[in-house]
């Protein structure tokens, strides 16, 4: 009886430790290969490090913006440790116990427990770290311990192994200070504490041109968490889908990420391939490369080429070893997976003079109009272009007011609250009615398509009734021909060849010369331009509409694309027009690697015009004469026309320069309490020269400034072509009352 | 003191046990601080002496003051309640440098009590012979529940029910009473547990969602023991081992450290040496001299088989993570000394010579 009973307990025990063996022999033999490679792959980390972020300089070479070196804190949140008064380490900051985890969670509401977790224990430890880093940074301990933690959040611990990898905490820091923890962390006697941090070198972007190229370079920021989100998005299949959609979905433009997309397709199967690799770094974005933090470009160039000024970030695989002597645990590199590759350098093809010249004549200007009674109220703005009319290369791009890429992240409430719209790029993503810059665009038209002969005439009284609507002319011309129609910018003359052109012809002619639709500069965000066809209007089309299309009204485009049609009309020669794609891109002075052979490809690529337009040579000759006299004025008469103030007469007859230009006056309305309300005109003047060989295409807008396109837009387009030619300064021919339109 | 009949102890018993702490020795070196090895090292020569004072002294004088003993392990059980937390729990009573676990003492006065009333009462057939038993059990198991301290209390009632077994209880009433102890799970785990126990629990059954957290330690162990394949890295050789990644390396999860440096040799090996305690600790209950012996014999048999392949089966990840320590192995000094102590009164039993009415009757209850 007592037999069986010790043998039954002898037999659950058999029982036991056979289960307990055959568990050995599955882990020990059938399953250590895949263990041991578990333990590897969760023992390496690999590391990535930001390669000098590409720079852009100028035509000769002057630096617009570049990567300054920065001295940037960076803590190992694993060995942030707690120490008692006889400074016995006594338990880390980070690994809270799990009660404290849950009681955090519960708290909460949510599952970032870890992170919380790590922030509430920072915050009410005495922390002997973050009390000398408050002192040597003269900052409040509490700051203190929130930007560490702050750093730790932001790179989304996926485990309690990742806090063991260093996060960067503080960024630029005093380089005497950085040297100072330097020395500490080289003091063996103070190793508890300061081993948790490490300074290393980072950059910063700097930006020495300031305000004046703010628009065109852009600014950079790190890459906020809902767009790391987004792209992870993409990878992971949740709902999201590659291409705009998702992008859109955010409110954000991810112009470079796209671009590059479609240009270098990376197979899923290859990204998987190489994402599995580095899957355990938890911070890998999870699409195109892209990290959790980095700096990517904002606005501007940028963005618009941020793939090739980032480069490919380093990285390195790093395995945990203990050390030998200190007992400590650290990372050991055990090579590249990948190597750096500083990012391209951009050249410009803005000089950097012409651009603050051009900037300061605008806003001398802008400042002097800003002072007149009659602009009471004005928001002071304005935009100068100067361009190649041949391959659209960009000499000066002005947009005031703008804003100093440099402090644009310190700024940003006040900048994105000011009335002046300063973060606005008015040349490029601004669109206003274009008025009567577009009537050479319909005079060409008219003779093309053979709706009017050539020197045919129409009469001006003034005013012309249609229905019941008044649709009026500056002046009483009489009958005019087209030459002088663009000389006086008679509004009846083109009222008539749009009716005869109809509403669709115009929209085709208009779209043709690269109005209202992106030209495709390489800026990030610009806007597209309204040109409306025959159904826009609520009550249908009526020929009242084609009146205002005809003389540049109802519709809206960008300075820019205004330059685009003046270059076109530029460059045309005896059977065709080029309508030039506008950059600012040139290749660089001496391609070596591969990133800089592909942006000379793109630069010489992006110097080919984008379309064609056949044109008849007549009917050019004849606008190209109107647009000679409408600044020169008539030949062999007193007679001027409203772009005089753009001339450069010779002292003894003559022109020093031959420019061909049109003004513009854009009456528009703003609805004010169900009632339009007349606002202050915007007011053009676009023009090129020299007339019979052009080089540059100058486009001078200035919205709501009123006066008339030629008494305040055309004497500052005089300066900027005096300027760039480098011609000197001598008064106006004749000094005229009133304002010229 | 009374005389011991070297010719009659079991030499086994005492070989298995030293080859036990033989075996775990070097890798509690190699997991543990040099501080930490240091003072096991001394709590192991106490408990060498502990061993052989138990070993000498006749058991029959334990048993003897059974009671008191068991009186004063639950006053400090009592005491310890009202003892400043060490890791969130009330289970260390510290004097000056030296601190002691009541609940491992509570262990063996447990199988002294129990010894002495199961072998002076003969009714464990009865019901109600079963009340004094369970009371003297669960009344303290309770306390060291509230500390709390899970892992301990689950090893208790093992050695309450083989010692049942043992001197005679019937079969369905122990299943009835096992049966209860279990349902007992379902309330508990809504009003007793805490949180970071349901949450271990959890962990258990789903090792990937809590990797992170509550499953880390269980990951690291299994990648531990399995990346030590056959014949293990070599002493100070394992990588988790040596890098720290495996929280309570040199206590509760020494067996990882056994596994990853000594390969399935070391850990198999381990693994039979407990089974042969516990079968060899059955053999000498089943030739004690009297009651009191076979009672002392199976409690200590149990008591050790059943931590170590508790111990075994969580690290290995097959229950759920409780602070069990592996007897004789893990870094403890209150644990190994009783261990020994426990040894000794086995051995001292082996040696006892048999009465009349068992060399008569061996196989009687």
């Amino acid at each position: 009886m007592l037999r069986f009973r010790l043998y039954l307990i002898s037999a659950v025990f058999a029982l036991m430790f056979a289960g307990a063996l055959y568990r050995l022999v599955d882990l020990q033999f059938n399953q250590s290969a895949a263990l041991a490679a578990y333990r590897d792959q969760r023992l390496s980390h690999i590391e990535q490090k930001a390669p000098r972020r590409g720079r852009i300089v100028d035509v000769d070479g002057n630096i617009i913006a570049e990567d300054q070196p920065t001295q940037d804190l960076w803590i190992y949140p694993a060995r942030v440790e707690r120490v008692n008064r006889r400074r016995q380490v006594v338990s880390n900051l980070m690994p809270l116990t799990p009660d404290q985890m849950l009681a955090i969670a519960a708290a909460r509401g949510d599952d970032r427990t870890f992170e919380r977790g790590v922030a509430a224990a920072a915050l009410a430890g005495a922390n002997p770290l973050v009390a000398d880093l408050a002192a040597r940074l003269k900052m409040d301990r509490e700051e203190v311990a929130n930007r560490l933690i702050g750093a730790v959040i932001a790179a989304r611990p996926a485990s309690r192994d990742d806090l063991v990898y260093p996060r960067l905490a503080m960024e630029d820091i005093d380089f005497a200070l950085a040297l100072e923890i330097r020395a500490a962390r080289a003091n063996p006697y103070d190793d508890a504490m300061w081993n948790a941090t490490e300074i290393r070198t980072g950059g910063k972007r700097v930006y020495p041109a300031g305000k004046l190229m703010g628009h065109i370079t852009g600014t950079v920021g790190k890459l906020t968490a809902e767009e790391y989100e987004i792209l992870r998005g993409r990878w992971d299949g949740d709902a999201a889908v590659p291409g705009t959609g998702v992008i859109e979905k955010a409110g954000r433009v991810f112009f470079s990420i796209l671009s590059d997309n479609e240009r270098n397709p990376v197979s899923d199967e290859e990204l998987i391939v190489r994402l599995r690799e580095i899957k355990r770094s938890g911070r890998m974005l999870k699409s195109q490369g892209y990290f959790a933090n980095e700096i990517v470009g904002r606005g501007g160039m940028e963005q618009y080429y941020n793939q090739v000024l980032r480069g490919r970030h380093r990285l390195q695989r790093l395995r945990l070893t203990r050390d030998a002597d200190t007992g400590r645990r650290r990372f050991e590199p055990k090579g590249d997976v990948e190597k750096a590759e500083n990012g391209a350098d951009l050249r410009l093809s803005i000089k950097l003079d012409v651009q603050k010249q051009a900037y300061e004549i605008m806003e001398k200007h802008i400042k002097r109009l800003a002072a007149e009674p009659r602009l009471a109220g004005w928001t002071p703005s304005g935009v100068a272009i100067m361009m190649d009319p041949y391959n659209g290369r960009i000499h000066a791009l002005v947009s005031v007011p703008s804003y100093d890429p440099n402090t644009f992240n310190c700024d940003f409430t006040k900048l994105a609250g000011d009335p002046r719209l300063p973060l606005v790029d008015r040349a490029v993503a601004g669109i206003y009615p274009p008025g009567s810059v577009v009537k050479p665009i319909v005079g060409l038209a008219g003779l093309s398509e053979d709706v009017i002969m050539p020197g045919q005439k129409f009469n001006c009284e003034r005013v012309m009734m249609l229905g019941g609507a008044r649709f009026n002319c500056l002046g009483r011309h009489g009958w005019v021909d087209l030459e002088s129609a663009l000389m006086h910018s008679c509004n009846m003359y083109f009222y008539h060849t749009g009716e005869a052109l109809g509403g669709r012809r115009l929209y085709e002619w208009f779209t043709r010369f690269g109005l209202g639709h992106k030209t495709g500069i390489d800026i990030a965000g610009e806007a597209n331009g309204v040109i409306p066809r025959n159904a826009y209007t609520r009550r249908g089309w009526a020929t009242g509409n084609t009146y205002h299309l005809s003389i540049g009204q109802g519709m809206a485009t960008t300075p820019l694309q205004v330059a685009v049609s003046f270059a076109a009309l530029a460059n045309a020669d005896a059977r065709t027009a080029r309508v030039v794609r506008p950059h600012l891109l040139i290749p660089p002075v001496d391609p070596q690697t591969p990133a800089e052979e592909a942006l000379m490809h793109e630069a010489l690529r992006l110097d080919q015009p984008v379309a064609e337009i056949a044109i008849d040579r007549e009917a050019m000759a004849t606008v190209r004469q109107g647009l000679w006299e409408t600044v020169q004025g008539k030949p062999g008469t007193d007679e001027f026309g409203t772009g005089l103030y753009a001339s450069f007469p010779a002292p003894g007859g003559g022109f020093l320069l031959e420019v061909a230009g049109k003004t513009g006056t854009a009456e528009w309305s703003r609805v004010v309490g169900g009632r339009a309300v007349k606002q202050t005109s915007h007011v053009w003047f676009s023009c090129y020269a020299p007339f019979d060989r052009p080089e540059l295409v100058v486009v001078v807008f200035l919205p709501e400034a009123g006066g008339g396109g030629g008494s305040v837009c055309a004497p500052i387009a005089k300066e900027l072509m005096r300027m760039w030619f480098n011609l000197p300064e001598r008064p106006l021919p004749r000094q005229e009352e009133g304002t010229l339109g | 003191m009374g005389k011991i009949d070297l010719w009659r102890v079991d030499w086994v018993f005492l070989l298995v046990a030293l080859a036990i702490i033989g075996l775990g020795l070097p890798f509690l070196r190699s997991s543990a601080t040099p501080g930490d090895f240091a003072r096991q090292v001394i709590w192991l020569a106490i408990g060498l002496a502990a061993l052989a004072a138990f070993a000498v002294i006749d058991f029959h004088f334990w048993i003897k003051w059974a009671y008191w003993i068991y009186a004063g392990t639950v006053a400090l059980l009592l005491v310890v309640l009202f003892a400043p937390p060490i890791n969130n729990a009330h289970s260390y009573l510290r004097v000056g440098p030296v601190g002691m676990q009541p609940a491992e003492l509570f262990k063996l006065a447990l199988i002294l009590a129990l010894a002495r009333h199961l072998g002076k009462r003969e009714n464990q057939h009865m019901l109600h012979g079963l009340i004094i038993p369970f009371a003297l059990t669960l009344g303290p198991m309770f306390l060291i529940l509230l500390q709390p301290d899970l892992g301990t209390a689950l090893t208790i009632p093992p050695i309450l029910f083989a010692m049942l077994w043992t001197s005679g209880a019937r079969f369905s009433h122990l299943a009835t009473a096992v049966a209860m102890g279990l349902a007992s799970i379902f309330p508990m785990w809504h009003y007793g547990m805490k949180p970071y126990q349901k949450a271990r629990i959890n962990a258990f059954f789903d090792p990937e969602r809590y990797e992170s957290n509550e499953a880390y330690q269980l990951l690291m162990s299994l990648t531990a023991i399995g990346s030590g394949g056959v014949s293990g890295l070599g002493l100070g050789n394992g990588v988790i081992t040596d890098l720290n990644l495996l929280p309570e390396k040199h206590n509760d999860f020494i067996f990882g450290v056994i596994a990853e440096e000594g390969g399935f040799a070391a850990s198999a090996t381990l693994v039979l040496l407990y089974l042969l305690f516990a079968l060899v600790g059955l053999h000498i209950a089943w030739t004690a001299s009297d009651r009191f012996g076979r009672m002392v014999a199976t409690g200590v048999a149990v008591i050790v088989g059943w931590q170590a392949a508790l111990n075994v089966y969580v690290v290995t990840g097959l229950f759920p993570t409780t602070g069990v320590t592996l007897p004789l192995v893990s870094y403890g000094g209150s644990s190994l000394v009783v261990t020994c102590a426990m040894v000794g009164a086995v051995l001292n039993v082996s040696q006892s010579h048999p009465t009349l009415e068992k060399l008569e009757n061996p196989d009687k209850i």
